[in-house]
């Protein structure tokens, strides 16, 4: 493997070894991920500056994305907005990935009653439909994004558990695990080191794409008002804002959007290049 | 008898295979293993041989009777005795790159076990890994490497490599050169062979292939449908077989003289399913030799030149101290 590295000549792009999805969604990410911090040099105005002079115009010269009834720039608040949604895109998914992967790691090894007890605890929370429940729990604490996040955690895991699950049980009876059993390795060991090591690489794609619905979900939780709170420049916000200019300055809806169709995109292809990656090395 | 490193007394395993049915993979088995001994366990597909092995290990179920190695009793599965197992007895896989995990390059997998087991001192480690990888026939530069990276061989010297690290008394090998290349198999064969002989070590061998049984092993045992048909020393079974199957199975061997032909008659049929194991005899429905008694009783060891037969075509067997331990199961 390092061979083959090594003697391609130095010039020559080493990208060209990825699959095409991984590259453009790595690109669409890293745009966003570096607009998004270097958002106070980029956009051109504040995110929540009023200019009520130039409220509700259309796309322009000035305002490239138009403004709002409250005379702010829309491009900016795309900008500035792109820190929340992706901040809420990482940490709403690293949280259940952790706790979807521990839970289901250790009920597929450990096998019988915490298997059934886990799985039954999946059952009850994937009975639920899932915006329903993230309203519910949100609503108990109160609206904001650490509610948000809890409530991700809460819901979220158990996609993670039932995937890392059935990949477990699969494992378990590989070879090389019982051959780590063979040389006396402890469960903890043979958990951590041998199997989960091994199943991971089905749920780091997932999580890619769950990213997206954890953005969207974010998106609509602020859209109903239980997420991040106005005035603050958040997708979701702008765009349930936008609803009462929909007929009248569609670019208040439209744009807020789009950034979110966009982000969505990059991270499936990613997910998808990622995959794709993965996937060959098995 | 006290001298022996493994004494397996009655074992099965049965598995329940839903609708209250059972399979009786291991059905009774009985034997003794010498330290430094190889014992090579033959028979067909879905005879039970790879489910002894790992009952054997406790890496498997076991449903009833007794493993006692070294003098300890494991099959009771208290932890003191499976830790004693686990340090001293080690396995050889079929497929060699399913035994070890594609995550790990061998020098780390052969490193864990010296880490675990506390084998050797910290400073000390790289320098057997080393050593054990030679020991094998690897180069040591292999060590960064994964198993993809590697050939069917070299991971299956890996395997070898990493179950020596445990220094073992007793390996067992469980099909492991099956899934190799004939030029390979013999050297992994020549192999086991030196390092048997310089380590002292005990060997069960698990396999079908019985040319590279009678290269190997100091004993054989037949089985057929989960138990020991016949017992005995290499060269006694392959050169005088007693019972009818073990003289199928040798004939089956192919002989590599154009005038021989292929065997003149094959063993008819398929083994019956250990879902519902025949009365008395398993082998009778396929035994050329069968008579009535084959059909009612289940054959006791007797031991005819040197060998242990379950067979009715042999005289009855004498009660003496040998017999005891071998109970009834109708």
């Amino acid at each position: 493997m390092s061979t083959a590295i090594a003697s391609r000549p130095g010039w020559l792009p080493r990208f060209s070894k990825h699959p095409l999805p991984l590259l453009l969604g790595a690109g669409i990410i890293g745009t966003i991920v570096l607009l998004a911090i270097l958002a106070p040099v980029v956009a051109p105005y504040g995110p929540i500056a009023q200019n009520l002079e130039v409220k509700l115009q259309p796309p322009s010269v000035d305002h490239l994305f138009g403004t709002d009834n409250f005379g702010r720039d829309i491009l900016s608040r795309i900008i500035w907005g792109a820190r929340i949604d992706l901040q809420m895109g990482i940490i709403g998914v690293f949280f259940p990935f952790l706790i979807g992967t521990t839970v289901g790691a250790i009920a597929g090894y450990a096998g019988r009653a915490v298997d059934a007890v886990a799985m039954r605890v999946v059952d009850i929370v994937l009975a639920f439909p899932f915006l329903v429940l993230m309203l519910a729990i949100i609503a108990i604490l109160k609206p904001g994004l650490t509610s948000f996040y809890i409530a991700m955690a809460l819901v979220g895991w158990v996609s993670y558990a039932r995937l890392i699950r059935a990949q477990v049980l699969v494992a378990k009876s590989a070879d090389y695990v019982t051959a780590a059993r063979s040389l006396g390795y402890s469960h903890l060991r043979i958990l951590f080191r041998h199997i989960l090591p091994n199943v991971l690489t089905n749920s780091i794609v997932f999580s890619m794409s769950d990213v997206v619905l954890v953005v969207l979900s974010g998106a609509a939780i602020s859209y109903l008002g239980l997420g991040v709170q106005p005035p603050t420049a958040e997708w979701g916000i702008m765009i349930a804002e936008g609803q009462n200019f929909i007929t009248t300055a569609w670019w208040i809806t439209a744009f807020p959007g789009l950034a979110i169709v966009v982000m969505a995109l990059g991270f499936s292809m990613l997910a998808d290049g990622l995959g794709e990656k993965l996937g060959v090395r098995e | 008898m006290s001298d022996s490193l493994l004494r397996v007394d009655d074992l099965q395993v049965h598995f329940l295979a839903g609708k209250g049915k059972l399979v009786r993979a291991v059905n009774g088995v009985t034997f003794d293993l010498k330290p430094g001994e190889t014992l090579g366990l033959v028979g067909e597909s879905g005879c039970g041989k790879s489910t002894l092995g790992r009952a054997i290990l406790k890496l498997g179920p076991l449903t009833a009777g007794r493993v006692s190695f070294d003098g300890i009793d494991v099959g009771t599965g208290d932890h003191a005795g499976i830790a004693q197992l686990r340090r001293e007895t080690a396995m050889i896989f079929q497929d060699p790159y399913n035994a070890l995990n594609p995550r790990l390059s061998i020098g780390s997998a052969i490193e864990e076990v010296l880490r675990v087991h506390r084998k050797v001192p910290p400073e000390r480690i790289k320098a057997r890994v080393a050593e054990l990888m030679q020991l094998v026939g690897l180069a040591p530069a292999l060590a960064g490497r994964r198993p993809s990276a590697l050939s069917g061989g070299q991971c299956q010297r890996a395997g070898i490599a990493r179950a020596l690290a445990v220094e073992p008394k007793l390996i067992i090998a469980d099909e492991c050169v099956a899934a190799l290349d004939v030029s390979i198999q013999a050297q992994i064969i020549n192999l086991l062979i030196e390092l048997k002989a310089r380590m002292n070590l005990a060997l069960i061998f698990i396999a079908h292939d019985l040319g590279v049984v009678r290269r190997l092993c100091d004993r054989v045992a037949v089985m057929y449908l989960g138990r020991i048909v016949e017992e005995g020393a290499t060269e006694d079974v392959f050169d005088a077989p007693k019972h009818p199957y073990t003289k199928a199975l040798m004939r089956a061997i192919p002989e590599i003289d154009p005038d021989c032909g292929l065997p003149a008659d094959p063993l008819g049929g398929e083994p019956p399913s250990p879902l519902d194991i025949p009365k008395g005899c398993a082998f009778h429905p396929r035994c050329p030799d069968v008579m009535p008694i084959c059909r009612e009783a289940l054959p006791q060891n007797r031991f005819v030149g040197g060998c242990a037969v379950a067979c009715h075509l042999y005289e009855d067997p004498t009660t003496n101290s040998e017999q005891e331990r071998e109970r009834i199961h109708a």
